[in-house]
This record gives structure tokens, C-alpha cells and sequence, in this order.
């Protein structure tokens, strides 16, 4: 039954603002204090059912409130709930041994805090029903979204300064005060990265000696998240995807410890539920094949082999997706690629993540194959390149990114090495520089096309006056791209040459 | 006497061995600094791979750090390199591995570093990863104070890092920067500010050309015409007619890159009939070329009769780009009498064939 009063205190604001409007939503009538001291005060007029407070807090802290409310007769039938946060090892069971009825660890699940708090309220008045589970408490959008944006903008000025100030005065305590109250916020706001991080920070800032590189770092990650917050819960999960993960179990196998965390996180926003097996696992084991969906990673390093087998069981019970770098997955054995539903790639994103799982569920092998698009020219072969470039680094980002997309690369460091690279290979594009030692990219251009060479050519050349496009275009250019290029335009431009 | 001695042998005894500690010392620094070297030389080449395979997707910003232990340097160097080679996303990518790495932060340090090497090396590092919004907010406004540093090499870092900003009001300081500093500063800094043309001429530049010291107009035109793009600035005709002659010519060289206008087509073929100024004549003809403007062809025509050596090339350059007319213009000066004529005519046509058999 809602209704009953409720004092939250926090010194936090944003988590005393959206708690209170978390509740009231609910239902319940809540009063709010930022101290201990304000609290006790306010509890002189105002008798709640229960008081949700956070254990640290400015001055008296949580537990010693607690104890002062056991100890007034007048208080002591309320139901007091600590909130507690992970970085803080042995809370809880303070938070117990100074009297709470129970304690709720932060970041708070919006979507459960009014239900726990029914549980904590059903025990006192043994009247109180349960709601319906899986409900979601309702926070009028525009308020959700003007704490969102206060506290994105004050924790990117506040972790800023504390980077700052980390090469000056800095208090290790203050700046542990100041994370602590964003591991709250961050999770309650729908922030996990930034409630997660803010864990990561407030232990290291816990720990004696201070470790400095350490917490450079993990402020640092800290300020990029809150400047760019590629928050997984905060982005609304379409229905198609929500549904195709409602109740279904995930096989996972051999995910390293970070590919496996976002993938965990990724599907519990989906609602499903996924089960990591190491890499040496059994591949006919029951546990394993009873679910809906596996995820096989793919490494040299990685013992995976037997899941990656064609004749391996799961590939008949269930769809597999596969995860890896582009060419360990290029490296499989073809019949082994053809046979797997989706492919997961590189650094994968969250949302790309749950998008390929779900189409690997939804979709019907149809005809069954369907390998890698391997060749960009779309014959079965792959292009040829030779990248003739006198920069070892532009020589290698292009190699390595071509390679990446599946084509064949030869690399030069001149224009005369270039030429005869071009008249033995025959390869279907050229990519050459301008400035080379020897003959430049414009002399190659022009030996080719007067022995018509049957080859593409590319001039990629930090040399972008009109006159130089034009006398590009006029020798014989096929595109010309100037520096600094972007390494997927560029692929983009190959292949659409490839193409032609 | 015997003590006089024993004081000079002892004095000379530790004379030695200081020299020999010094010399040991530099034997150590050079052999520090030599295995150092090697290092750096074996791990920059697996840096790179790694930073590029850190832009192809993977995350191995952990790997780069356990090879390059707790001096960043290497890192930072290779780092660095990438500057004019990548764009895009691509780019993003290795600044967030500079953040990762901790490159932003030590750099962001030693901006207030005293040893001059340490602080340029921290602002060309800024000034590649400024790109990126986040290191930007990392950096705050650190190179916008830097823009008057006593380093020439700082100024001109920090004023591409400032280039990178959003905030139009930081182009204009730098462009006034850049028109305070020498040639080579200048032209280093082209590229950027050239990205930053169109939010310029909507102040810094039409207050630079209408100003009133004929050295700054100058130098606000070269920086425009080394630029090589198109401009929304109108209001050139004041210049094209300027008392000073460099002025003119260096107006000329801007005309083609702005919205086309009847006065200043009226202002080329003036200066085309004007042949006693041979630099301002020759900055008329490329203009000319450049705008393909018909009527010029006469002008050239007659420049090529009366000029000196250089009008003669720069009209017989000018009729080439004006084909058919100008073509013609170059065959019949070919046959002329006048033999410094008929050769730059010849030469000219020469040129323009061996364009044509290229094409």
C-alpha cells in the first residue's frame, strides 16, 4: 500500500531529487534531508514508516543516525535502509550491526528501489502489497532529463578540476567524497559506465599509498565518460531487440574479462540472461547447449577450437554468432564461417551487439552459407593493392587497414620500386603517393598509363592545390585522395574502384 | 719545500680524478642514452603497428602501455607522427589512446615545464589531439595562453591546438597572431587557418584589408592567396587600385578566388594596360588566365610586344590558358619579329601541346 511516509537522506542533490521523485511517483509522501543532523531534527516533527539514508554523509554519518534512531523510544518502530556502495568493502554489514532493517547498494535500480522498499515496508505493517514485479518506476521525462544534463555538466567541470588539481593541493578524502556521490547518481540516472568508473576511482582513492599513475588514469576515464556518455541504459532498446531476448539464455565461451562485461551488461539491459563458460570448456555439455543463442570468441590464444568445430554440436542446436578480430575470423575454416549466424567484429559496440544477436536468433539459415564477404570486388577473388608510399607510417595504417577489409597488399617505399612492383604484379589498384624518392607518383602515373597498364590508380598526396588535382585527374588519376585521409573514406573510394 | 710538493701532487692527484670521474660520468650518460635509443628503436615501429591496429578497431591501448613502461615519450613521439596522415574517425581514435595512455595529462604538465624542448614537445602533442573534443577539455584554455609565449615553436603549436576550438573569436587571435609573426610561422600555419576562412571573413579579414598600415594589408593578402580557396569577401576594388604597387599585385593574385565582379575584371585589364609595373602586370595576366577573361586576350597581346622578359612569359602563359582566342593570339606572335616574342609564343605553345598529349 502506498502512501506511507518516507524520509530519504543524502547530501547528494541530484540523488536526493530523483529519489524523492522516484518515490512520489510511487506514491509515498517523502520529506528529504542532506545530514544526519538535519534528519534527527526533522524526525522531531515528522514520524516516517522509513528512513532510506546514505551512509556517508557530511558530518555524522549514516550508521551513527541509525544508532540514534534504535536508541528514541519514539523511533524505534521505523524501518531504516542504508544505501551502500560496493567501493565501501564491509557496509552492509555495519549498516546491520548498527541496527538497519536492510540495505539497498548503489547505483539504486530505478526499477526496483519502490519494490524493495514495499518488501522493507510489508514486513512492518504486514498489509502492504507487492507490486507487480518487473515494474518500472515513472520518472516524468523532462525532470529525468535536466538532472541527467546537471549532472553530466557538473561532474564533467568536477572531474576536470580534480585532474587539475591532482598536480597541486589535492585531498584524496574530498575527491572520495565527491566520487562516492557519483557511483549513487550515475546508477540511479541510468549512467552504469559513469557509476562504474566513479567505483573504480573511489578505491583507488581509498587506497593508502595513493597511487598516483593509477588515479590519473581512472580520473581521466572518468572525465572522457562523463564528456562523452556512451551510456548503455540510457539508450532506449527497441522492441524488436527487447523482445528477442525476453527469457532467452546465451551461451558465451571464451569471452576475454572486458568483451565478456560489456556483452553481460548489453544483454541484461535486453532481459537476457547469458552464462560464460571458459574458453576449455566442454562443447557437449548440456548446460551449454540447453540455451537459446551461443557466442563463441574466436582467438589463436583463446582454447576455443573444439566449440569451433564444424561438427560440433552446438552449430545444430542452436544459432552461434562469433566474435573476434576481422582476421582471426577470416582465418576459420570456411565451412566453419559459412555455418555461423552473425559475426561480432573488432571493437564492437553494445548496441551493434544486441542488433546482430537478435538478427542471428530471427533469422532462418537460409541455403545455410554465408561466409564472409571476403572480396571486395565481389568475385570470390581478392583486390591486389600496392601501396607505394616513401611514409612507413602511411604505408603501414594503409596496408593494415586494407588488409582488415580483405584485400591483398603490396607495399613500396618508392616510385621506381613502385612501377616494377606494378609491372610484376599486375595488381587491380595502385595507391601512390606524390612525393617519393626516385621517380614520383606522378611519373609512375604517367609510365603506366603510356604502357596502358591495366591498372586503378589512386594518388593519395598531402598536395591539394587545384593544379595538383588537375594534373592528378589529367595523367590518368582513377581518385585522388588528399592527406590526412580518413583510413575508412579510403576504403570506401578502393573499393568502389575495385567495384568498377 | 717537501710540503710544497706533496700539496701540488695531492692537488694534481685530485685534479685527475675528477677528470676521470667527469669522464666516467659522460661515458655512463653516453651509454645511457645510447641504450635508450636502441630501445626506443626497437619499440617505435611496434608502438605504430599498434597504435594502427588501435585505429582499425582494437583495443590495445593496455599492450601499448606494458611496452612503453613508465617513460611515455616513445609513445607520444609515434604518436605524433600521425599528424597530416589521419583524419576522421581514425584520428579520434588515437587521441582517445592518448588519453588512455596518459600522453593528454603529461602533456597538459609540461606545458609549464621550463626547458624549452619539453614545452614544445607538450604543445605539439596538444596540438594534434586538440581535434578531439575531449582531450580539448582536457587541455582547457592552456594553448590560448600560450599564443603569446616567447617560443616562436610554442606560438605557433598552440595556435593550430587553438584552431582546433569551435569558438570563432580564437581563430580571429590566432589570425592576428599569425599576421604578427614571421613568414615561416605564417605559412606553417595555412593549412588551419585556411579551414577557418569562412568564420574569418566574417571579421578578422575585411579588418585586416581595410586597415590602415599598407604592411599588414600586405601580409593579410599573401597569407589569403596562399590559401588557394574561394572567399565570400567582396570588397576588393579599393585594393586592386592601391597606390602601392605590391599591394596591387598581391590583390590580383586574391581576384580569382572570389565572387566574380565587373570591377574587378575593369581592375585586371587596367592593370593588364599598365605595363611600366612589370610584377603588377604579371599578376594581371595569371589573374586573367585564371578568370578567362576573353577580353584581356588584346592586352596580353600587346604586353607580349612591349614588355620585358618576365611580362613577355607571364602574357604568353596567360594566352595558353585563354584557348581558342588566345591560341590563336600565341600563333601569330610566334611569327613575330620582335624574337623574344615569337620564343615565349613558341614556348608557350610548346607547353600547352605537351599538356595536351599528357591529357
Amino acid at each position: 500500500m502506498a502512501g506511507e511516509p518516507i524520509l530519504v537522506v543524502d547530501d547528494t542533490p541530484v540523488n536526493l531529487k530523483l529519489t524523492r521523485i522516484l518515490l512520489v511517483n510511487e506514491g509515498y509522501k517523502v520529506m528529504t534531508a542532506t545530514t544526519a543532523e538535519e534528519a534527527l531534527e526533522l524526525l522531531k516533527s515528522f514520524h516516517p514508516y522509513l528512513v532510506l539514508t546514505d551512509i556517508q554523509l557530511p558530518g555524522m554519518d549514516g550508521l551513527e543516525l541509525t544508532r540514534r534512531i534504535r536508541k528514541d523510544p519514539n523511533l524505534k518502530d521505523l524501518v531504516v535502509v542504508a544505501l551502500t556502495a560496493f567501493a565501501m568493502k564491509g557496509d552492509e554489514q555495519k549498516a546491520i550491526d548498527a541496527g538497519c532493517d536492510g540495505y539497498i547498494t548503489k547505483p539504486i535500480d530505478t526499477r526496483t528501489l519502490g519494490s524493495r522498499l514495499r518488501e522493507h515496508l510489508a514486513r512492518r505493517n504486514e498489509a502492504a502489497a507487492a507490486p507487480p514485479a518487473g515494474e518500472v518506476a515513472a520518472i516524468p521525462e523532462a525532470d529525468l532529463q535536466a538532472l541527467r544534463r546537471v549532472f553530466l555538466a557538473e561532474g564533467r567541470e568536477k572531474s576536470r578540476q580534480l585532474l587539475l588539481d591532482l598536480d597541486g593541493h589535492f585531498s584524496a578524502n574530498d575527491a572520495a567524497k565527491l566520487v562516492h556521490q557519483w557511483v549513487g547518481t550515475g546508477g540511479l540516472l541510468g549512467y552504469t559506465a559513469i557509476s562504474r568508473l566513479a567505483r573504480e576511482a573511489e578505491a583507488i582513492l581509498l587506497d593508502r599509498p595513493l597511487d598516483n599513475a593509477q588515479l590519473r588514469e581512472s580520473l581521466t576515464a572518468l572525465a572522457l565518460a562523463f564528456s562523452s556518455p556512451r551510456e548503455a541504459r540510457d539508450m532506449p532498446i527497441p522492441e524488436y531487440v527487447s523482445q528477442a531476448f525476453t527469457g532467452k539464455r546465451i551461451t558465451a565461451v571464451g569471452l576475454p574479462a572486458a568483451e565478456e562485461e560489456r556483452l553481460g551488461i548489453a544483454l541484461e539491459r535486453a532481459h537476457g540472461t547469458v552464462t560464460f563458460f571458459e574458453a576449455g570448456s566442454n562443447p557437449t555439455g548440456e548446460e551449454a547447449l540447453s540455451a537459446d543463442l551461443a557466442v563463441v570468441f574466436v582467438a589463436p590464444e583463446v582454447n576455443t577450437d573444439a566449440w569451433l568445430e564444424a561438427s560440433a554440436p552446438v552449430w545444430k542446436r542452436m544459432p552461434v554468432v562469433l566474435v573476434g578480430s576481422r582476421d582471426h575470423l577470416l582465418a576459420l575454416d570456411p565451412k566453419v564461417q559459412a555455418l555461423a549466424r552473425e559475426f561480432l567484429m573488432d571493437a564492437w559496440q553494445p548496441e551493434e551487439a544486441l542488433v546482430r544477436l537478435s538478427l542471428a536468433q530471427i533469422e532462418k539459415p537460409a541455403g545455410g552459407a554465408r561466409p564472409i564477404p571476403l572480396s571486395p570486388l565481389g568475385t570470390g577473388a581478392r583486390a591486389r593493392v600496392v601501396i607505394a608510399d616513401d611514409d612507413p607510417t602511411v604505408r603501414a595504417l594503409v596496408s593494415t587497414t586494407l588488409k582488415n577489409f580483405g584485400f591483398d597488399i603490396e607495399t613500396v617505399p618508392d616510385g621506381t620500386t613502385a612501377l616494377e612492383t606494378i609491372r610484376r604484379l599486375k595488381p587491380d589498384i595502385a595507391v601512390l603517393d606524390v612525393s617519393m624518392p626516385g621517380m614520383d607518383g606522378y611519373e609512375v602515373l604517367a609510365a603506366l598509363r603510356k604502357e596502358s597498364l591495366p591498372v586503378r590508380v589512386m594518388l593519395l598526396t598531402a598536395r591539394q592545390q587545384e593544379s595538383d588535382v588537375i594534373r592528378g585527374f589529367s595523367l590518368g588519376a582513377d581518385d585522388y585522395v588528399v592527406k590526412p585521409f580518413s583510413p575508412m573514406e579510403l576504403v570506401a573510394r578502393l573499393k568502389r574502384l575495385a567495384s568498377r | 719545500m717537501t710540503a710544497a710538493l706533496r700539496i701540488v701532487s695531492a692537488l694534481l692527484g685530485f685534479y685527475a680524478l675528477w677528470v676521470a670521474g667527469m669522464f666516467g660520468v659522460s661515458l655512463a650518460r653516453a651509454a645511457k642514452s645510447r641504450t635508450r635509443k636502441r630501445r626506443e628503436a626497437e619499440i617505435e615501429p611496434r608502438i605504430r603497428q599498434l597504435l594502427i591496429e588501435s585505429i582499425a578497431g582494437s583495443d590495445n591501448v593496455e599492450q601499448i602501455r606494458k611496452l612503453v613502461g613508465p617513460d611515455h615519450a616513445a609513445a607520444g613521439r609515434v604518436l605524433t607522427e600521425f599528424e597530416g596522415k589521419v583524419a576522421g574517425a581514425a584520428r579520434d581514435r588515437l587521441c582517445e589512446a592518448a588519453i588512455g595512455l596518459g600522453l593528454v595529462q603529461g602533456w597538459v604538465h609540461d606545458t609549464r615545464s621550463r626547458e624549452p624542448m619539453e614545452r614544445r614537445r607538450a604543445f605539439k602533442g596538444l596540438a594534434f589531439v586538440t581535434s578531439f573534443e575531449p582531450c580539448r577539455r582536457l587541455s582547457g584554455e592552456i594553448p590560448l595562453l600560450a599564443l603569446d609565449d616567447a617560443d616562436r615553436e610554442v606560438r605557433v603549436a598552440a595556435a593550430r591546438a587553438v584552431l582546433h576550438s569551435e569558438v570563432p573569436e580564437q581563430f580571429e587571435r590566432v589570425f592576428a597572431m599569425a599576421m604578427e609573426n614571421n613568414l615561416l610561422s605564417r605559412i606553417r600555419l595555412t593549412e588551419e587557418l585556411r579551414r577557418r576562412a569562412l568564420a574569418l571573413c566574417e571579421g578578422a579579414i575585411p579588418r585586416e584589408l581595410n586597415g590602415k598600415d599598407p604592411e599588414r594589408t600586405l601580409v593579410a593578402l599573401q597569407l589569403l592567396v596562399a590559401w588557394e580557396r574561394a572567399l565570400p569577401f567582396e570588397d576588393l576594388h579599393r585594393l586592386l587600385e592601391h597606390r602601392d604597387a605590391r599591394i596591387r599585385a598581391s590583390a590580383l593574385g586574391l581576384a580569382p578566388l572570389l565572387p566574380p565582379s565587373a570591377d574587378h575584371e575593369a581592375a585586371i585589364l587596367d592593370s593588364l594596360r599598365d605595363a611600366a609595373q612589370p610584377e603588377v602586370f604579371c599578376a594581371a595576366a595569371h589573374a586573367a588566365a585564371r578568370m578567362k577573361l576573353a577580353n584581356a586576350i588584346p592586352l596580353l597581346a600587346r604586353g607580349m610586344r612591349l614588355g620585358n622578359a618576365g611580362q613577355l612569359r607571364a602574357a604568353a602563359a596567360a594566352l595558353a590558358e585563354l584557348p581558342p582566342m588566345g591560341l590563336s593570339a600565341l600563333s601569330d606572335l610566334a611569327s613575330s619579329e620582335n624574337e623574344a616574342t615569337a620564343a615565349a609564343a613558341a614556348e608557350a605553345l610548346e607547353r600547352f601541346a605537351h599538356g595536351a598529349r599528357l591529357g
